[in-house]
C-alpha cells in the first residue's frame, strides 16, 4: 500500500480538501470528476488520511505561492502533522528569485523538506546554497513521450513489438540517466502516466500523480491571453493576472481532425482539461508501475475556495 | 572553450543551417550557412526499432532524434562523413542531432555505435536534450562536445550553468523566451556559446515539455468541441474566451491560408529585429534556422534572409530597419512586426 499526498499551489484547496474530505465545496463538474477520483486514491492507500502535502506548482511560475502563504501551509502542515514538500516550476529569473527566498527561509529554520524540481536550474540552486532536503525528480524531467489520444491496442499495432517496448520505457530508468540522478543524490521520481505501466528501477522509490496526467505545456497560457491588449498579446512578462483561477476548459477531441492519422492509426475520442498553461488528461486508472510507494492526488484543478485562504495574495 | 566566432564574412555570428543530404552544402554554404546540423538515422537503427515495412517518407515509428521523418536525415554513414569532410574543407562545423526527448535503456546499445562511428569520422558537435545521454557522452567521450538542445528548454542562468557539469560547448535557447531573458543569461555566462533560433517555425506550447506523439498529430493543431467551467461561480465571457482562443490557436498556424505548407512564409517565426541588440554579444555565436524537414529551396531562402539580416545589424542598422526589411521580405504576412505573432523573442527589443 501507498502513502498519500496532496498536491496543490492553493492554500485553501489543500486546507478544505484535509478539512472536509470528500464533501469538498465543489463548483464545477471537474470538481466532481476529481473528487470521485480521489475516493478512488483513497481505496488504494495504506490511510485515507494524507502523510504529505505537496505544495506549490509544476508547471507555472506564476501560480507558486508567495513566502506569507507558504509560511502558512508549513504551520498548517505542522498542525496536522503533514510533512511538507515544495513543488517547483520551470523557471524564469522571475521564478529563481522567488524559490531562492523559499531555500533562505528553509534553511532559516533548519528545515530539510523535499523539494521536486522540474527545471535543472533548481538543482544548481539547491547545490550552490548547500540545501540538505533530499530532491525529487519532477515530471516534467522525465520526459518520455505518451499520448492520451492513441488506445493501447492502436499503440501495439502501430510499433513493432521492440518499438512498443522502447516507447514503453521511461527515460529516467536507463542505466546513465540513473547514474547521473544517483551521483545528484536524487533517489525518488515522479511520473504521471497510467497508459503504460512503466518498469522502474529499483534504486528509486515513485511518486504516482493522479488522476492528472499532463499532455502539453508551455509559457505561453490561454487564460493569461485574456487581459492582454493585441500588440503585445504574446509577450513573456510577469504580468499574469491569475485568470486560471475563475475560469477552466474542457477540450472534447475531435472536431475536424481526422479520426485516423496518416498511418491510419485510430486517434481516440476523449476529453482533456486545460488549466492555466497546461493540458492535461484525467486518467480512470491507477496503473501503477513498480516501486510506487506514494500516491500524489492532484488537487491542483479543485476549484479554489473563496471562504478559506492564508490572506495573502500570491507574490509577496 | 573555443569562443572564437568570428565567421569569414567577419559579421562576429554563425549561422546555422539544417542540411539532410550532401547535395544541399554548396547551395547553402553559398546562401551564407556557416555551420551545418543534422539528423542521422543508420540502418541498424531501424531493423531495431522500426517496422520496415510501413515506413514511408512520413516518419520513423521510433526517432532517433527530434524530427523523426526519413527525409529529414541522412541516412547513411557514407553521406554523413561526405557532410563532415566537404564542411570542414569550407571551414564550416558539423553538428549532429542525439536529441530525441528522451532515450530509454534500449536505446543505448545503438547510440554507443553512432557516437563511435562519428567519433571515428571526426565529428565533434552532437546536439543532446536527455540529460542522461550528456551525461553518458561525458563519461565516455570526453572529445565530443555537447551543445544543449533547445527542448532542454534553458530560461534562467542556473540552468546553463547547470550544464556546464558536462562536456558543454554551447546552449541553444528555446523558442519561448523574451530577448530581455536571453541576453541575462548570455551576459552571466560568458564562458558559454549560445544560440538562438533566428527563422524557423512556432508552436504554442513549449517543444521541450510537449509529451503528444507527433505521429498522430500535432496536439497544437487538433481542434476540439469545448466548454468552459466557471471556478469561482463568475460569469464567463464566452466572446472573449472564443477570440483568445482565436488568437492563440492561431500562433501555431498563422500563416495565410492560401500559401502552401512548402512556401517559406508558413507559419514563420522570427526574431531578426533582436540582432540589433545582441551584435556585440560574441558568446551568443550563432543564429539558427530550423527546417529539417524542408525542401533545399526553403532552406536556401531562409539562410539567405538571415545572412542579409546580418550583413545589415552589422553594419549598424537599429531594430526598426530590422523591422522594415523583415516586413519587406514577408511581405504576404501583412501583419508581422506590428504584432507579436511571430516574434520569437516578444517584448523589449526596442529597449
Amino acid at each position: 500500500m501507498c502513502e498519500l499526498a496532496l498536491y496543490s499551489s492553493n492554500y485553501g484547496v489543500i486546507v478544505n480538501l484535509i478539512k472536509q474530505k470528500l464533501s469538498y465545496n465543489t463548483i464545477n463538474g471537474i470538481d466532481r470528476l476529481l473528487i470521485s477520483k480521489y475516493e478512488l486514491v483513497l481505496q488504494s492507500c495504506s490511510s485515507r488520511y494524507p502523510q504529505y502535502v505537496y505544495f506549490g506548482n509544476s508547471f507555472c511560475q506564476y501560480k507558486m505561492p508567495g513566502l506569507q502563504e507558504l509560511k502558512a501551509m508549513i504551520d498548517f502542515c505542522e498542525q496536522e502533522d503533514l510533512k511538507f514538500v515544495l513543488v517547483t516550476p520551470p523557471l524564469s529569473a522571475y521564478g529563481a528569485s522567488l524559490c531562492k527566498v523559499f531555500l533562505e527561509h528553509f534553511i532559516a529554520i533548519n528545515a530539510e523538506f523535499e523539494i521536486v524540481i522540474n527545471d535543472f536550474g533548481m538543482l544548481k540552486l539547491i547545490n550552490d546554497m548547500k540545501y540538505p532536503g533530499k530532491v525529487i525528480l519532477g515530471r516534467l524531467l522525465d520526459k518520455t513521450v505518451r499520448d492520451y489520444r492513441i488506445t493501447d491496442l492502436e499503440e501495439q499495432n502501430y510499433y513493432t513489438e521492440k518499438g512498443f517496448d522502447y516507447f514503453s520505457s521511461l527515460a529516467s530508468t536507463s542505466d546513465s540517466f540513473s547514474g547521473f540522478l544517483i551521483e545528484n543524490n536524487i533517489t525518488r521520481i515522479e511520473y504521471d502516466c497510467s497508459q503504460h505501466i512503466y518498469k522502474g528501477n529499483g534504486l528509486f522509490r515513485y511518486d504516482f500523480i493522479f488522476p492528472t496526467e499532463y499532455i502539453t505545456t508551455g509559457r505561453i497560457c490561454l487564460f493569461g491571453l485574456l487581459e492582454r491588449d493585441d500588440a503585445s498579446l504574446f509577450d513573456l512578462d510577469n504580468s499574469c493576472t491569475k485568470q486560471c483561477n475563475k475560469v477552466i476548459q474542457v477540450l472534447s477531441h475531435p472536431i475536424s481532425y481526422p479520426k485516423r492519422n496518416l498511418l491510419g492509426e485510430r486517434i481516440r475520442n476523449t476529453t482533456a482539461i486545460r488549466c492555466g498553461n497546461t493540458v492535461y488528461n484525467i486518467n480512470n486508472e491507477l496503473n501503477m508501475g513498480e516501486y510506487v510507494d506514494r500516491i500524489i492526488f492532484d488537487a491542483d484543478l479543485l476549484s479554489p475556495p473563496n471562504v478559506i485562504s492564508a490572506g495573502h495574495g500570491f507574490h509577496q | 572553450m573555443d569562443l572564437n566566432c568570428t565567421t569569414k564574412k567577419e559579421i562576429g555570428k554563425k549561422i546555422l543551417a539544417p542540411i539532410s543530404s550532401i547535395n544541399e552544402l554548396d547551395s547553402l554554404a553559398k546562401a551564407g550557412a556557416s555551420e551545418f546540423y543534422c539528423g542521422y538515422v543508420p540502418e541498424y537503427w531501424n531493423e531495431a526499432f522500426n517496422g520496415i515495412e510501413i515506413i514511408s517518407d512520413y516518419r520513423y515509428q521510433i526517432g532517433l532524434n527530434r524530427k523523426d521523418s526519413p527525409k529529414a536525415n541522412v541516412r547513411s554513414l557514407a553521406e554523413l562523413e561526405k557532410i563532415y569532410v566537404a564542411s570542414k574543407q569550407r571551414g564550416i562545423d558539423l553538428f549532429l542531432t542525439l536529441n530525441a526527448l528522451s532515450y530509454p535503456n534500449q536505446a543505448y546499445k545503438y547510440l554507443r555505435m553512432i557516437l563511435d562511428e562519428i567519433s571515428d569520422i571526426g565529428v565533434r558537435n552532437v546536439i543532446v536534450s536527455d540529460v542522461g545521454l550528456m551525461y553518458f557522452i561525458s563519461n565516455n567521450y570526453p572529445s565530443i562536445n555537447l551543445t544543449v538542445s533547445c527542448l532542454a528548454q534553458v530560461t534562467n542562468s542556473l540552468a546553463a550553468q547547470f550544464y556546464k557539469s558536462f562536456n558543454l560547448k554551447r546552449i541553444v535557447f528555446p523558442r519561448h523566451i523574451n530577448a530581455k531573458e536571453m541576453i541575462e543569461i548570455v551576459k552571466c555566462n560568458p564562458d558559454i556559446e549560445f544560440e538562438f533560433f533566428i527563422l524557423g517555425g512556432k508552436c504554442i506550447y513549449d517543444d521541450g515539455y510537449c509529451r503528444c506523439n507527433h505521429d498522430f498529430g500535432p496536439f497544437c493543431l487538433d481542434t476540439f468541441n469545448d466548454e468552459f467551467f466557471s471556478r469561482n461561480h463568475s460569469m464567463i465571457n464566452h466572446n472573449d474566451m472564443r477570440t483568445t482562443e482565436k488568437d492563440f490557436y492561431r500562433w501555431s498556424v498563422n500563416y495565410p491560408i492560401n500559401i502552401p505548407i512548402e512556401d517559406i512564409y508558413r507559419n514563420i517565426g522570427c526574431s531578426i529585429c533582436l540582432l540589433s541588440r545582441i551584435i556585440e554579444l560574441n558568446n551568443l555565436c550563432s543564429v539558427k534556422i530550423a527546417g529539417r524537414g524542408k525542401s533545399l529551396a526553403v532552406k536556401q531562402s531562409l539562410v539567405k534572409i538571415a545572412s542579409e539580416a546580418l550583413e545589415l545589424a552589422s553594419s549598424g542598422a537599429d531594430f526598426l530597419r530590422l523591422q522594415s526589411f523583415v516586413k519587406q521580405t514577408f511581405e504576404f504576412n501583412s501583419d508581422i512586426c506590428d504584432t507579436d505573432r511571430y516574434c520569437f523573442t516578444r517584448g523589449d527589443v526596442s529597449v
